[in-house]
């Protein structure tokens, strides 16, 4: 790095440069960053260019340590230590500057310090040992690291106190210093494999053996003593240093461990002497963590050590761990293998060595190392115990110890306590007397330190004499410190100690021991002890700190614009929250309460995070094991309780709001039952629509869905319409839309219809406060109004849901008689809804759960009330009535759906129903009534005329006359179904029938009287009947001789056509009528005509009498038929008539039936003209006569006594 | 809970098995906060509940998690929606690309938060095996159930927790057990503590 002249002096004006810039900006402040690149570029080119200019610029650059930014001072270390890397001979000032940087106000600065120094002395170190280094130089350098050395471990050997004060930061890398010093001053081990050039760069064996001032034995001794010191920091007590101070010594052990295998045994033995005797007063967390530590620590070793005698010490050790042998085993799998190995014994070890081989040697303390004294005391101690612990003596003291030992296990004990697995009887007392030993030892107890204490006093007295100097004991001072009980321990009491012990580490009473020996910690405290202020304060009475708690809060309250502003949200918030929920007191609790509530809007936020952290703790009572108090089912009740206060604030609160609500119910962590139960008042109180609509969004959006529903589910029995209603139609709509809550609903509504089976009375929960039926104990029983409450929600899902038939079906056949009657009112809406479609419905008809067929009719009723049925439902109905249930009744609906033979077939059973039935299955048939607009829809497929012909057809045998008879006189009532053409029709259909319907007659007067005009026809229908020999018939002949009584005159030719014997009782019987009559008429013929009549006949209407006069011949009447049928056109003769038909109304024989035919016939009369041209040929003509009849009889006396025609069926009764 | 507007000082490392749920969650909590803080899983493999339970989802740490969404995707949509699976993992796509192995992270954290014991465990076995360096890294533990619930819920304590750490960065050694032991006591969560040199 020679530099020509030029180039030199160019390299010096260009730092110069950047140096006066820098030094511009020195006075500016908000420049450090600009200041500082600089700096650093001056640095680079200085320590790369010309080394020579670090000593022209070395005082401005290190007038940056005085600067306050302390990034500068960084800078200024930074340049310091390469600096010195360089030339170490520049370690001098350096060392002044960082005496002073690392007492710095700043602990980042005093950290960056200590990490230069520890970086310096590596290079210097290496310095040293560098061949080309001069010895003069190699000097003065080691001089300086010596001061830096005693520097900053000074505060350790002093004993921990004022060490105690410094930043924990700072003491981690002072631990860190030491180990990287031993390292320096320790001998490599070659098989220790280095990961980087880098790594263990320096070692005791790089020191020439050249230099004078040194030697490789002195530095390896020092690293010897810096080693002690750094165990010894190990045991210091615990308000000096922490467990992280512990952990982090720890690991500076065990990595001095790793690289310097040789310490590997006094550093595993320090540790276990830590393990078993971790100070008390570190917390939970640290024992814990300390014990973490050791085990990482150790498995790295396992992993890595390849002594045979230490990994089974380790693989012992953590087993004590509570690590398993697989668990081992898989660190390091070949275990029993590196078991076998063992490294080449080297002095150093000896001690540890030794140790292992626990008193199966002579122990010759002068081959000790010095600064193992504890090693010595161990092993004497065990030697000591092994002698004296048999398996009896250990029982013995047990036995006699085991009423001391306390009730309750200390918590102490279980963070501390290690199991000992099983062994042998022989390894547990070796393993037992370690421990005891160890204890002992801690506590200056037994023959061990006995003979340490011995030696010391000579090797001071040694000391004295040799040097006159001042003994160093600092190696024991601070182990003895531990755990001693102090210098009054008295030798009686170091002997229940022991005996203690034995007992305790064999079961549990060690921690015991440990309380004892602990109790006593004044011996730590020395009189320069850090303050701690709740050793001087006094706890306040309860009360007190009630009260001024509140005040506080109070105060804080009532200033909450000037707090927030102060504080910030979150810590206002926070600190609230922490006084509501840490501090037990109602008062408080309610006042801050009362805050939140005064103004929902803003302070929901602080509603939320009390909840939250009200869940939080009741969630760490229930996961902390020593939580004793409250049993697991009030661990929540704070909570609850808190949430219900809030709900039942928000629900009631003047400025309601119902997202406030909602995100009560949706966001916390947890809603609880008391929470749910609040829905009712919800409900009840304030917004039922809101209630409902909270429910929905509660058992979509929260987990455990089925107990959000259940207040909806209650609700559709309250009293309340709206809100009964309400929770009906919220729960069928939940049903709908989610599938998970579907069973819970359905549950509950066949639950609440099946509340109907109970004849008497409703549940006495039925009454209960949520139904707000308010106290009718008393008046207790079913009322339709009940009865319906019950069904609503069923009936609301069975229309969204036609699978719930078949339910109902079940369920209804329980029920009593009555409530069958509110059940059929209450499926009409849902019946209608679900239409006669739906694939359940038709199921349902096709097979009913036995007992229901009645609730089968009735929705097969409802379905075709005002749709007529399809098909499918036609064809269910058909196959439940074929195949299950004959009932006629079932098909009455779908009448009009059916083929006509199936309906004709039917139509016997159908008139047997009760009237109103009857009526309804002619009112279907025929399309009228109600269901004329179903006829129009769909054709039935029977026309009226069918239908009145097959009642003809219908025999005797299947049904009696009665019914008959009302059914034709149902079927004719509806006129407009039968007009005057059909009925012809109907006549003449009627006549061919073979046998004669009985009903006949009747039908045609009924017809006659119906449509007057008819008579001529109705004549031509009685000749017919004539010729069938209607006297024969003795049904037909009564009404066939009324038939003729009331159609006279017509019904002369006819008369005159009856056989002579027949004619005559029928003359005798109604001789005003017809005897006369008969006889004016025949009177009035010609002669041919009376020619061409039986003589027999003419006798009998003439003379009354069968006897012939002489010369007449009889003749067949029924020849008479083609002389008779031109008769009407003959009758010119009415005036005759009109006595006669007067004469009618005085006729004792007074059937109304005929009388009533008589004014029918009257009345249609008058309507006769209009409708001739309808009626087919034959009646036409028949007609056509008439009304040249019709032209005289206007002018009739039976006209007068007109009077509204009463319904067939009513006269014939 | 926020340092937002201020510079995060402090590197924090958040560890759970399988950088998935519980580190995921504390990431994006605390990324969205400002914190400075990378998360990573320390088992061999990354694993996540599949159709039954001894049938698990396993992948290498370098797959990504658009790629474990797909797969799992395709796989079975519905059971994976269900049981949020899908939901996780859209999320932690948002954040990075894909789960990081804490053992392979060659980086200085100061804090670093581990979720269940057995993490905590493999982490300081690994820093163990350095521990040569001079800058004191925390380890703290802090069990969590492996559940979306409680992640949620120990993303807000973790997050609590960085604050203070934040907070103290100044002495934040000299802080850290105290603020562990008070965090250990209010919240009733088993804590460990461990300084390691990296």
């Amino acid at each position: 790095m020679t530099l020509s002249g030029r180039e030199a002096v160019e390299v010096a004006t260009r730092v110069g440069q950047l140096m006066r810039e820098a030094n511009a900006l020195q006075s500016v402040p908000g420049r450090e960053d600009a200041r500082l690149q600089l700096l650093r570029a001056a640095k680079d080119i200085i320590l790369e260019k010309n080394l020579d200019l670090i000593d022209n610029f070395w005082k401005e650059m290190t007038d940056t340590s005085k600067e306050k930014s302390t990034s500068l001072v960084v800078f200024c270390l930074d340049w310091m230590r390469e600096a010195c890397a360089v030339e170490p001979t520049y370690l001098k000032p350096t060392r002044l500057i960082l005496f002073d940087l690392l007492e710095h106000q700043s602990a980042i600065v005093q950290k960056q310090s200590l990490m230069t120094t520890l970086l310096l002395y590596q290079d210097a170190y290496r310095y040293i040992t560098l061949p080309s280094t001069k010895e003069k130089d190699a000097e003065v350098v080691w001089t300086e690291l010596a001061e830096i050395k005693k520097l900053v471990i000074s505060p350790l050997e002093i004993g921990g106190f004022e060490f105690a004060g410094m930043h924990l930061a700072k003491r981690l890398l002072t631990y860190k210093f030491i180990e990287s010093v031993i390292m320096c001053q320790s001998p490599r081990d070659p098989s220790v494999p280095t990961r980087n050039d880098n790594e263990d760069r320096s070692s005791s064996l790089d020191m020439p053996t050249r230099l004078q001032f040194t030697s490789k034995e002195k530095v390896e001794a020092e690293g010897i003593k810096l080693l002690q010191i750094l165990e010894d920091c190990l045991m210091l007590p615990q308000p000096e240093i922490t467990y992280i101070d512990r952990e982090s010594i720890c690991g500076c052990l065990f990595h001095l461990a790793r690289r310097r295998p040789q310490f590997l045994p006094r550093v595993i033995q320090r540790i276990e002497f830590l393990n078993t005797n971790i100070p008390r007063s570190i917390n939970k967390v640290g024992t814990e963590s300390l014990r973490k530590y050791f085990r990482a620590s150790l498995i790295n070793i396992l992993r890595r050590s390849d002594d045979g005698d230490m990994l089974a010490r380790i693989a012992d050790f953590l087993a004590t761990l509570g690590l398993t042998p697989l668990e081992i085993n898989r660190i390091r799998p070949k275990l029993q293998e590196a078991l076998k190995q063992k490294r080449p014994t080297t002095e150093s070890e000896l001690p540890a060595k030794r140790l292992k081989m626990e008193g199966s040697s002579e122990s010759t303390s002068s081959d000790l190392v010095g600064t193992d004294l504890q090693a010595l005391a161990m092993d004497l101690n065990m030697k000591a115990l092994m002698s004296k612990i048999t398996p009896q003596k250990v029982l013995k003291l047990l036995r006699s110890n085991l009423t001391k030992v306390p009730t309750k296990m200390p918590a102490y004990f279980t963070s501390v306590y290690i199991p000992m697995g099983r062994k042998s009887d022989e390894e547990m007392v070796q393993l037992l007397a370690r421990r005891m030993a160890e204890q002992m030892v801690a506590a200056s107890v037994g023959p061990g330190p006995a003979e340490i204490a011995r030696r010391k006093a000579e090797e001071q007295s040694l000391a004295n004499l040799m040097k006159n100097s001042q003994p160093d004991d600092s190696d024991a001072q601070p182990i003895s410190s531990v755990l001693t009980r102090g210098p009054s321990l008295t030798a009686q009491q170091h002997k229940e100690t022991m005996e203690d012990d034995g007992e305790a580490s064999d079961e549990e009473e060690k921690p015991h021991v440990i309380s004892d020996t602990q109790e006593t910690p004044e011996v730590f405290k020395a009189t320069d002890k850090a303050f701690h202020v709740n050793e001087i304060t006094e706890p306040i009475l309860n009360d007190d700190r009630g009260n001024a708690i509140l005040s506080i809060v109070n105060e804080l309250i009532s200033n909450d614009g000037n707090v927030l502003n102060a504080s910030g949200e979150y810590l206002y918030h926070k600190c609230l929250i922490r006084f509501a929920v840490k501090v037990g007191i109602d008062a408080l609790r309610d006042r801050i309460m009362k805050y939140i509530l005064e103004d929902i809007g803003t302070r929901a936020e602080l509603a939320f995070r009390w909840i939250y952290e009200e869940y939080a703790l009741a969630r760490q009572l229930k996961r902390d094991p020593d939580f004793h108090l409250a049993p697991e089912a009030d661990e929540l009740q704070r909570y609850d309780d808190c949430l219900a206060k809030f709900i039942r604030g928000f629900i009631d609160h003047a400025e309601y709001r119902e997202g406030l609500v909602s995100a009560l119910y949706l966001e916390v962590p947890l809603v609880t039952e008391g929470a749910i139960s609040l829905l009712h008042y919800y409900c009840a109180e304030r917004s039922l629509h809101g209630a409902m609509r909270l429910i929905q969004k509660l058992v979509t959006a929260r987990p455990n869905s089925v107990q959000y529903i259940t207040p909806a589910l209650e609700m559709t029995l309250h009293q309340r319409k709206d809100l009964q209603t309400q929770a009906v139609q919220t729960c069928v709509k939940i049903y709908g839309s989610i599938p998970e809550l579907r069973e819970t609903i359905k549950d509950y509504a066949v639950e609440s219809i099946k509340l109907l089976n109970d004849p008497v009375k409703p549940p006495a929960w039925f009454f209960s406060d949520k139904f707000g039926r308010g106290a009718q104990l008393e008046d207790y029983a079913w009322t339709e109004e009940y009865q319906k409450l019950c069904t609503t929600l069923f009936t609301g899902l069975l229309s969204e849901d036609p699978t719930f038939l078949p339910t109902l079906g079940e369920i209804y056949v329980k029920h009593p008689s009555d409530v069958k009657k509110t059940i059929f009112k209450v499926i009409e809406q849902p019946m209608k809804t679900i239409g006669m479609n739906a694939p359940e419905v038709l199921l349902f008809v096709r097979n009913p759960p036995p007992g229901s067929e009645s609730l089968v009719l009735r929705i097969i009723h409802l379905l075709t009330e005002t749709h007529p049925a399809t098909p499918e439902l036609i064809s269910s109905i058909q196959s439940l009535y074929t195949e299950r249930i004959p009932d006629v009744r079932f098909l009455i609906p779908i009448l009009n759906g059916l083929p006509k033979k199936d309906i004709l077939a039917a139509l016997p059973k159908l008139i047997k129903l009760n009237p109103a039935l009857v009526q309804e299955v002619f009112h279907r048939l025929l399309g009228t009534g109600k269901h004329k607009h179903d006829a129009v829809q769909r054709k039935p497929s029977v026309t009226p005329a069918e239908v009145l012909i097959e009642l003809h057809r219908i025999d005797l045998t299947k049904a009696d006359a009665q019914t008959l008879m009302k059914a034709t006189g149902l079927c004719l009532a509806e006129k407009d179904m039968y007009p005057q053409d059909i009925m012809v029709f109907i006549l003449k259909t009627l006549i061919d029938m073979e046998p004669l319907p009985f009903l006949l007659m009747r039908t045609i007067l009924q017809t006659l009287t119906m449509y007057p005009q008819t008579r001529s026809f109705v004549m031509n229908i009685l000749q017919r009947l004539i010729s069938k020999e209607v006297w024969n018939i003795p049904v037909l002949w009564d009404g066939f001789v009324k038939c003729c009584e009331k159609t006279v005159p017509q019904s002369f030719p006819v008369l005159l056509m009856i056989p002579a014997e027949k004619l005559l009782p029928i003359l005798e019987k109604n001789p005003v009528q017809l005897k006369t009559g008969l006889k004016q008429h025949v009177a009035t013929m010609n002669v041919r005509q009376r020619g061409l009549m039986n003589p027999r006949t003419l006798s009998v209407v003439e003379y009354g009498t069968l006897q012939l006069p002489d010369g007449a011949e009889e003749r067949n009447p029924v020849e008479l038929a083609a002389v008779i049928n031109p008769l009407p056109s003959m009758n010119g003769q009415r005036g005759n008539n009109n006595t006669i038909v007067l004469k009618i109304e005085e006729t004792p024989e007074e059937e109304a039936a005929s009388t009533l035919s008589d004014q029918a016939e009257e009345n249609g009369a008058d309507s006769n003209h209009e409708a001739p041209d309808s009626a087919d040929e034959e009646a036409t003509m028949f007609i056509k006569m008439e009304d040249s009849d019709d032209d005289e009889t206007p002018s009739s006396p039976v006209q007068t006594s007109s009077s509204p025609v009463p319904p067939l069926g009513d006269s014939a009764e | 809970m926020s340092i937002v507007g201020k510079k995060s000082r402090l590197k924090f490392a958040v560890v759970c098995s399988s950088n998935q749920n519980r580190s995921m969650e504390a990431h994006n909590f605390l990324h969205k906060r400002g914190f400075n803080v990378r998360s990573f899983g320390s088992g061999n493999c990354v694993k996540l509940p599949g159709v039954s339970i001894d049938r698990p989802n396993i992948f290498p740490f370098d797959v990504s998690y658009e790629d474990m969404y797909h797969q799992l995707s395709n796989q079975d949509h519905h059971l994976y929606t269900n049981n949020g699976l899908l939901n996780m993992l859209d999320r932690n796509r948002k954040i990075k690309r894909n789960p990081e192995r804490f053992q392979d992270a060659r980086e200085y954290f100061d804090v670093i938060i581990c979720c269940e014991e057995r993490v905590f465990d493999q982490v300081i076995e690994h820093l163990a095996e350095g521990n040569s360096g001079y800058q004191p890294t925390h380890v703290i533990n802090m069990d969590i159930q492996d559940n979306h619930e409680e992640a949620t819920v120990a993303a807000f304590i973790i997050c609590e927790l960085c604050q203070k750490f934040e907070e103290e960065a100044e002495h934040l050694d000299d802080m850290v057990s105290d603020i562990v032991s008070d965090f250990e006591e209010r919240y009733k969560r088993n804590m460990l503590h461990c300084v390691y040199y990296i």
